[in-house]
């Protein structure tokens, strides 16, 4: 893209083009990339694995809310709540 | 207002602010409807850098439900992609925007629609269609209106229309006065604390909004798939609602200063009938409203067979309502116009009644064809056309509301009661000072310039 000038901002510009192939690129640009510092435990992670939130209302049900993408997954994984409510307090899960 | 900044969540994020919904039969293409659903209340046009935008997390629906129980059976779906083609400026225009393409525009958005039915199944209708920029000045958007809204109008498959951009506010109303204590300029002589008699101030004048407007065959919207020709034939009447959704759970990442979401999408504003949020809610149950759906209204119902506003008149203006202070029953009338719809045999040769299932949703009798000579207050005024059958721009909800709930309307149901002489007379005083409507698609006036609108007058 051209950067502003005195003529351009006195004399009407043409029409530019490709402003859906524009729109389709960023989209692509803002997707989240490859994570370098998760290489390490790659081999233990399911194929796809992307970030994700995980959510516990109420550590004493025993369910965890799982959000990736546009989906969410409850879960009832009691040890899982507990190692997440340890690590949410410094100590190792 | 009929639904800006209406509860305390939904007042914190604009972007997703549903202020207003629309749903007439099309009156230069009676055979077809248009839906539209105003977003991003009380926009100053020179609000820049930044410019008010539709949101790209945000999802915006329009719904349709055509067999009485309330849910959405059709529903149009827009997403919107705003991209940055000039990284290097903090410019939204590096030189004039002259076409809907030009390149000096730094900050387009495109919108992707979509409709699916009751089953799930979509159909993507259009993809990556052009918004209009914002009308920022004669320099920098000239000749607005001819420049953008035809160009920004796209056609999509099976007959229908489509735009999405800021456009003129429609809805009038004096919110200076309503929210001093329920004032009405024109009657304030009569309130609690009197001052002299005034002229009603439009509140939205010289302000925005963005508009999301579809025009669909009727055909796209009955259960049946046939254009109604009955008027009293239940198949003939829809249901429409506007929503707003984002995703449940967003991450705000400190490196970018950007956020991502995560999980499905929770509905964060509805609307219907206007004002329904606005005044028949209570403050403590209004977020709760805008996340629920029509089909549990219910829950809200005791709000409208006993509204709060209808308890406050008798207060605030002294004497002036002593039949509607002493009205013991519950509010049928209101109940049939904001949840039901009216049945037939109430006014004659009408009917917009979708069922006994109570839902707060904009009922249109397709059968009904647009009226030559359009009233502003609607079926109270004879013209069957009008609010409550569905909405149109013009009409004056605000006046129409204020009537119902004083009273006006009880005797549809109940011969017995005469309502107080007020009833009949009582409005905010004003009407649209914004640009007018058009008699085609999207009808919506265009947008007030940033250049060419002047701030207002302070005063203490």
């Amino acid at each position: 893209m051209e950067q502003p000038n005195r003529r351009k901002f006195l004399i009407v510009a043409g029409a530019g083009a490709g402003a859906a192939a524009v729109g389709v690129a960023a989209a692509k640009a803002g997707l989240p990339g490859p994570d370098a510092t998760s290489t390490g435990t790659a081999a233990t992670l399911p194929a796809g694995a992307g970030p994700l939130v995980a959510y516990v209302e109420d550590a004493r049900s025993g369910r965890v809310s799982v959000m990736t993408g546009e989906a969410e997954t409850v879960v009832h994984d009691p040890d899982l709540v507990a190692r997440l409510s340890r690590a949410a307090k410094g100590r190792t899960a | 207002m009929s639904s800006h900044r209406e509860a305390p969540e939904i007042s914190k994020d604009p972007v997703a602010d549903n202020t207003d919904v629309y749903a007439f039969v099309s009156p230069d293409r009676p055979d077809t409807v248009t839906l539209i659903a105003n977003f991003i209340p009380l926009q100053l046009p020179y609000g820049g850098p930044n410019f008010n935008e539709f949101g790209d997390p945000v999802r915006y629906e329009i719904h349709v439900s055509n067999s009485g129980d309330a849910r959405a059976d059709v529903t149009y779906r827009f997403r919107f992609t705003t991209v940055i083609r000039n990284n290097k400026t903090f410019l939204y225009n590096t030189g004039p925007i002259d076409s809907i393409g030009s390149t000096n525009w730094n900050r387009p958005q495109f919108c992707t629609v979509t409709r699916i039915d009751r089953r799930g199944r979509a159909t993507v209708l259009g993809r990556n269609l052009a918004v209009p920029p914002v009308n920022v000045g004669i320099r920098s958007t000239p000749r607005y209106d001819a420049t953008f809204t035809a160009a920004a109008t796209h056609r999509l498959p099976g007959g229908r229309m489509f735009f999405a951009g800021q456009r003129a506010e429609s809805f009038h109303v004096d919110l200076g006065s309503i929210f001093d204590l329920g004032a009405l300029r024109p009657f304030q002589a009569a309130h609690l604390i009197p001052s002299a008699a005034a002229v009603g101030v439009n509140g939205t004048q010289g302000l925005n909004v963005h508009t999301i407007a579809i025009q669909v065959p009727k055909t796209d919207l009955t259960r049946d798939g046939k254009a109604p020709t009955g008027v009293l034939d239940p198949a003939s009447v829809i249901g429409v609602y506007a929503s707003a959704s984002r995703q449940k759970s967003r991450v705000l990442d400190p490196d970018t200063g950007t956020s991502t979401g995560f999980g499905p999408y929770v509905q964060v504003s509805r609307l219907a009938n206007p004002l329904f949020n606005e005044v028949i809610v209570p403050m403590a149950a209004k977020d709760r409203w805008n996340a629920s759906d029509p089909r549990d209204d219910k829950d809200f119902a005791q709000f409208v067979t006993k509204p709060e506003l209808a308890g406050l008149l008798p207060v605030l203006y002294p004497g002036v309502f002593p039949k509607l202070a002493a009205y013991p029953k519950p509010r049928a009338d209101l109940a049939a116009i904001l949840l039901t719809g009216i049945p037939a045999g109430v006014v004659p040769g009408f009917q917009n009644f979708t069922g006994p299932v109570q839902a707060d949703l904009l009922r249109l009798n397709l059968a009904i064809p647009p009226t030559p000579a359009p009233k502003k207050l609607g079926l109270i005024a004879g013209d069957p056309a009008g609010f409550p059958n569905g909405r149109r721009l013009l009409d004056d909800v605000v006046t129409i509301e204020l009537r119902a709930v004083a009273g006006a309307t009880i005797p549809l149901v109940d011969p017995t009661f005469t309502p107080d002489a007020a009833a009949g007379a009582v409005t905010d005083g004003t009407d649209n000072t914004n640009a007018g409507f058009t008699d085609h698609f999207p009808y919506v006036g265009a947008p007030a310039g940033g250049f060419q609108s002047m701030p207002g007058t302070p005063a203490a």
